[in-house]
């Protein structure tokens, strides 16, 4: 038989047939899929079991699981009248193929013990079509009672981790500025919450305007700009003991638009002096002032890169306010700003890819982010006014501020995605403005 | 690329290995292209690259998958494609099964299926 196969082969590339058919008919066939699709992964969260005493923390646990993981966009939850198979307990078999059937991809399943103030949550994330677990997704948290949807929210953080490969963001906390009243008198107190709104504590009273709230890099202190001697002072507020400071450096009559550096050591700010605005650091272990810019303009929102060596600012040097770079010992910058319209309070991402920032053009204002050389803009809201973004602490998703025109006219929190997908807004008691994403919590 | 199809068959036929036929072969891309989904894939994952080699039982079911060749920003990003890859063929094998013939067998006994987020839209 081999001789016949190479005579005829020998024939089929005398007459030019072949060329490299051998090796192409010895090859398996090669398919290019695409282009796919873009729909939520279908996920099944069963209702954790309660393992004692837990019975109504079992079930608010999992209801914020799915809540997290569904609110990102990229999971569909299977509900459980779907369901085929029950998970009865934590330990035992799971009959993969009637999940399967229901095409889960993938399967949660949990488990929550309380013994007097402490919990236990331990849960399981498999992949359905593998029949085995996540890697890295099979992990227990204890804590106290109180801090349950810390537990659910750390639950989510893994699972989201494991299934995208980006680190989570869903335990984490927002400060915001709460406002109340009308809008010509509108008071204004500082306000903690989870990142989906739940757990509100307020941080400051009433009693004087507070703007710009910025946590820490660890999450510990909140430093941001109080009207309370009437006129802008940069205050910082340990998380802890809400026992506030007001920095003492500050020789030019208004201070406002802090940030910290990412080692927590350095705020950068804007101050106002003589009638002219630069930025200016302060070490908060002392060390003095320095001044980092020196125009006639207004040099303002400075936020550093993530690894410290560079800031972006807000100037209006050419006219019009407009996005630079500098280097964080300062300088005059670079402009990366291109497009038409007005740009302001640049932020820099996390992981350090891009630079979100509200512009305004046309009558209308926009979140938007751009690489960090002010290339690939892309827009990702419009409205009346949106402003003043934040970055969750993954880089992947943007809080700000949107507010309705008119007098009534109300400002809001709301949330979207880098990719301008799934864009909603986030629950608060009232009038809510100023949102600054915290790291992960410890 | 009809000529091609027949090139290949015709020496297919001679040794003995018959190929997957060009419309079999875009059938089969269709149904698995469902079930692939790149939502919340980080950006080194859709910057990579990825060949799965898979072996099929004669019923059609996926029983083996090998990454073969891969490139991308990162072995992360890498490992999630691949991992999005196998589900997509496991899923659209799921749904109803591939659109494989049994009695052909041995031309789709090993695929190599690309998958490549480039130039897929995200928003």
């Amino acid at each position: 038989m081999v001789r016949p196969m190479k005579t005829l082969l020998a024939a089929l590339v005398a007459f030019g047939l072949v060329g490299a058919a051998p090796a192409l008919a010895q090859d398996p066939p090669r398919i290019v899929i695409g282009p796919g699709v873009i729909e939520p992964m279908p996920i099944a969260v069963p209702t954790f079991i309660d393992e004692g005493g837990a019975g109504e923390y079992a079930r608010e646990i999992s209801r914020v699981v799915i809540s997290d993981l569904e609110g990102t966009g990229f999971f569909r939850n299977i509900g459980e009248e779907a369901y085929i198979s029950r998970i009865s307990s934590f330990d035992g078999g799971i009959a993969f193929e009637d999940w399967k059937a229901i095409n889960a991809q993938v399967l949660v399943t949990g488990a929550v013990s309380v013994s007097g103030d402490r919990i236990t949550v331990k849960f399981r994330a498999y992949d359905v079509f593998n029949g085995q677990t996540l890697e890295g997704a099979a992990l227990q948290f204890a804590g106290t009672t109180q801090g349950w949807r810390r537990m659910a929210h750390k639950v989510a953080d893994v699972i989201y981790s494991k299934i995208t490969g980006e680190s989570g963001y869903f335990d984490s906390r927002v400060v915001f500025v709460s406002e109340s009243g009308p809008k010509n008198n509108r008071l204004k107190r500082l306000a903690v919450m989870d990142y989906d709104g739940a757990n509100v504590a307020y941080l400051t009273d009433s009693s004087s305007i507070v703007l710009a709230p910025r946590f820490s890099p660890q999450g510990d202190r909140i430093i941001y700009t109080s009207y309370e001697t009437g006129f802008p002072r940069i205050t910082l507020l340990d998380v802890g003991s809400l026992r506030r400071q007001t920095l003492e450096e500050q020789p030019g009559t208004m201070t406002f638009a802090p940030r910290f550096s990412p080692d927590g050591g350095t705020i950068v700010f804007s101050l106002e002096r003589g009638g002219n605005t630069d930025i200016y650091a302060l070490s908060l272990s002392g060390g003095g002032l320095r001044q980092l810019t020196n125009a006639p303009s207004i040099e303002t929102a400075p936020s550093f890169s993530p690894d410290g060596s560079q800031i972006v600012f807000e100037s209006d040097r050419t006219g019009t306010p407009q996005i630079y770079v500098m280097p964080a010992s300062g300088g005059e910058g670079t402009r990366i700003s291109g497009g038409e319209g007005r740009y302001g309070t640049p932020v820099w991402s996390p992981r350090g890819d891009y630079i979100a920032f509200t512009k305004q053009n046309a009558g209308r204002f926009h979140i938007g982010v751009m690489r960090t050389d002010g290339s690939e803009e892309r827009l990702l809201t419009a409205s009346f006014l949106d402003e003043g973004p934040t970055w969750a602490p993954n880089g992947r998703v943007l809080m700000f501020t949107r507010e309705t025109s008119g007098a009534g006219g109300q400002a809001t929190l709301w949330s979207v995605d880098i990719t301008g997908r799934n864009l909603k807004q986030i629950p608060t008691d009232g009038p809510a403005s100023d949102p600054a994403w915290s790291p992960l919590l410890p | 690329m009809k000529g091609l199809a027949l090139k290949l068959a015709l020496v297919a036929s001679v040794i003995g290995q018959p190929v997957l036929a060009e419309l079999d072969q875009a059938a089969l891309a269709a149904k698995i292209s469902q079930f692939w989904s790149i939502a919340g894939a980080d950006a080194d994952t859709l910057a990579s690259r990825v060949v799965v080699r898979v072996t099929f039982a004669q019923d059609g079911k996926p029983t083996d998958f090998q990454l073969i060749e891969a490139a991308g920003p990162s072995q992360a990003g890498i490992d999630a494609l691949f991992a999005v890859a196998r589900r997509a063929v496991l899923r659209a094998h799921a749904d109803g099964g591939l659109p494989l013939s049994p009695a052909d067998h041995d031309s789709w006994r090993v695929i190599d299926l690309v998958f490549g987020a480039n130039g897929m839209p995200v928003s």
